[in-house]
């Protein structure tokens, strides 16, 4: 039972009224002329109170009458979901054996709560079911709030990873206790590279993530690093533009965990069906390549030469400028050829793992958000016809009762 | 039918008691024929002036004087309507008044007298007037009388002390109506009923009240005010009704046994059963007292 504008309730002291009319009311009636008075009883002196008992009854009507009116007024509703006594402790996988929580966790067990995963279908932590794949906090919110649990406690991690799609406000019978997260340090990738070990780690807390890279000579475990066939394409006017884009090659191999294999070769000694990972074609020729991955010269149109690089098909990347020192350091050469060449996600899978950050605990829930307005709307919505129904029938009472009384 | 627009002219009431009585009689033997003089009493000699259709020709003939010849008319009763007109039948239910029912009661009784070659008089009383139509066989007495009825108004009380005398004129056989009902001070109207009461003569007393009067079947608290002395009295109906309608029958009885008593005919009309019901009733205790 609550009040959508209880500021209505003080239109209850216009109860006042209807006992005030009633108590100092000496009307009449209506006057009935009879021919003689002789067998009617006086009740005024002799059963007056028996006559004001009676009146109670329209009396009764009248506040009633009132009173849901100001109910209705002031939003009265009730939330008929058979909620009954269930409460859940629900916590994210791996949080039921956090220490900071342990003491919070087996006091609510006390407490009649049941332990749950946060988890899609909200599985109880005893029966040590599989959870695999992701989460998403803002679904599983409001899944929480339609699941019939007079009273959950959300223990989580808050990270940011799993907060996504429409942000929801926090249900009523829902308390989300968010844990601060520790500093993780981990360890993306250790890279063999012969001569060197290339070692990648990333560190990541609430508010960031960041990763470093080291190479160091002592003999730990690693992989072998993976190689990179290149084949570079040119032709003499392109003499330039090779060193250039040597240059940017030996950039990225110094930085990144790939053994590069570049064959130099000039347009008319290439082979097609040499084994390549990339082709970089530098020539006014039309490439004769086309089922490998290839960066070439565009000699036919000049469609945007602000951006360097662009990617035409899958696995075809066209080249815009000549390449020269200045172009070179304006358009990123080295970062921009190193996202084409490099595969991409190698690490992310563990970055996505070990990611920390977290959504602040303010910035997490909506105030005003969608659920809590389709609360406001909607439940008392239905209600109002109710309350409609009941005012209407009571008017309709008190008139026949007023009517039948003649007050 | 019963409307006050109807009800308060001669013609319509004529009518209506024309409607009342046909509609009862239709059927029934027809009264014996009016006619003056079949039952022969004596001569007597012609006076200028007298009718000249009852000079007896062959009397004449015979004698050569000129004899009026005499009947004894042919009258059963002499009946006298008597009604209180006092302020209390001005009580109305369903838009009809006591009074009003009153007159309609009268005018159709009346016109079943006139019909049985009755002679028939009308008193009318209350504190202010007392109108008298002299009982008489006339043709014109049946509109003298009507003309008298649709004149009468409720106003004050029954008649207090004396100026009654003449309603207690009794000759002859006769039967006397009385339309009350039956609201009084200090027991006028039994002392002035007993008072009318002969040997010889049949009163019958009409005592009429409304329905809602009788069951006191008003829903709620009203206030009640009496048509004579204007006093009023609040009182929740629903409460007294039980009450009530025990005093009302306990009052009823009391009269109806008190009348008994004095051989006074008591009719107990209640103003919503229909009128030729009543009369009919009426007619057919008559019958069986009568015999």
């Amino acid at each position: 039972m609550s009040f959508l504008n209880p500021i209505w309730l003080w239109g209850l002291t216009g109860l006042l009224l209807p006992v005030a009319i009633h108590l100092l009311s000496r009307k009449e009636g209506n006057v009935i002329r009879l021919g003689s008075v002789r067998h009617v009883v006086d009740s005024t002196s002799a059963s007056f109170s028996s006559i004001r008992l009676n009146e109670i009854w329209l009396l009764l009507v009248r506040c009633l009458l009132l009173l849901f009116i100001i109910f209705f007024l002031s939003g009265l509703y009730f939330s008929f979901e058979s909620r009954d006594d269930k409460k859940w402790l629900v916590v994210e996988k791996g949080l039921e054996r956090d220490n900071d929580f342990m003491p919070l966790i087996d006091s609510l067990r006390d407490q009649g709560y049941e332990l749950r995963h946060l988890y899609a279908g909200f599985p109880l932590v005893d029966d040590g079911s599989e959870l695999n794949g992701s989460i998403n906090y803002w679904l599983l919110a409001q899944t929480l709030q339609a699941e019939a649990v007079a009273q959950a406690v959300v223990l989580s991690n808050n990270y940011l990873r799993n907060f996504s799609g429409q942000r929801v406000s926090l249900p009523d019978n829902v308390q989300w206790i968010a844990k601060n997260p520790t500093q993780q340090e981990f360890a993306m990738a250790a890279i063999d590279m012969g001569n060197v070990i290339w070692k990648r780690t990333g560190s990541s807390n609430a508010l960031k993530t960041h990763f470093s890279t080291k190479v160091s000579d002592n003999g730990q475990t690693a992989v072998p690093a993976d190689t990179l066939l290149i084949t570079l394409v040119s032709d003499n006017e392109y003499e330039y533009d090779k060193e250039i884009m040597l240059a940017a090659l030996q950039v990225i191999q110094q930085n990144a965990p790939f053994i590069f294999v570049i064959s130099d070769v000039s347009v008319s000694d290439y082979n097609p069906v040499r084994k390549a990972d990339w082709v970089i074609w530098l020539s006014d020729r039309k490439p004769e390549v086309r089922d490998l991955p290839i960066i070439a010269y565009n000699n036919t149109e000049i469609t945007n030469d602000r951006i360097v690089f662009e990617q035409v098909m899958p696995t075809y990347w066209r080249l815009n400028a000549r390449l020269n020192e200045g172009i070179a350091l304006n358009s990123h050469l080295v970062i921009r050829l190193s996202e084409i060449l490099l595969p991409v996600g190698k690490f992310s899978e563990s970055v996505e793992v070990n990611d920390r950050r977290v959504l602040p605990e303010q910035a997490a829930w909506s105030v005003t958000g969608q659920v809590s307005e389709r609360k406001a709307t909607s439940i008392p919505g239905n209600q109002n016809v109710y309350w409609m129904v009941l005012i209407f029938f009571t008017l309709i009472v008190e008139r026949l009762l007023a009517l039948k009384r003649n007050q | 039918m019963l409307k006050p627009e109807i009800l308060n002219t001669v013609n319509g009431l004529e009518l209506i008691a024309r409607i009342i009585v046909e509609g009862f009689m239709s059927g029934s033997n027809k009264s014996q024929s009016v006619g003056a003089g079949q039952e022969f009493s004596q001569y007597r000699n012609y006076e200028p002036g007298d009718d000249l259709r009852q000079l007896d020709w062959k009397m004449y003939a015979r004698s050569g004087r000129y004899f009026i010849k005499q009947a004894d008319i042919e009258t059963n009763i002499t009946v006298k309507f008597m009604l209180d007109a006092s302020h209390s039948m001005a009580y109305m239910e369903d838009g009809v008044t006591k009074l009003q029912f009153a007159k309609v009661m009268i005018a159709a009784l009346a016109y079943l007298a006139r019909k049985q070659s009755d002679t028939f008089g009308l008193y009318t009383v209350n504190e202010r007037n007392i109108s008298v139509v002299q009982p008489r066989f006339e043709q014109q007495q049946f509109m003298r009388f009507l003309n008298e009825l649709v004149k009468v108004k409720s106003e004050g009380t029954w008649k207090k002390g004396n100026g009654l005398e003449l309603l207690y004129d009794h000759h002859g056989k006769e039967m006397i109506l009385f339309f009350t009902d039956l609201y009084d001070e200090q027991e006028d109207l039994f002392r002035f009923i007993s008072r009318l009461k002969t040997p010889r003569n049949e009163v019958i007393v009409f005592h009429i009240l409304g329905k809602h009067e009788r069951d006191f079947d008003f829903e709620g608290s009203f206030t009640f005010e009496d048509l004579e002395s204007n006093v009023r009295v609040k009182a929740d109906a629903t409460i007294q009704q039980k009450e009530y309608k025990e005093r009302v029958a306990g009052w009823v009885k009391q009269s109806r046994a008190w009348m008994l008593e004095k051989h006074i005919n008591y009719q107990l009309v209640v103003m919503n059963d229909p009128i030729e019901q009543t009369l009919r009733d009426f007619l057919k205790i008559r019958k069986i007292i009568n015999r």
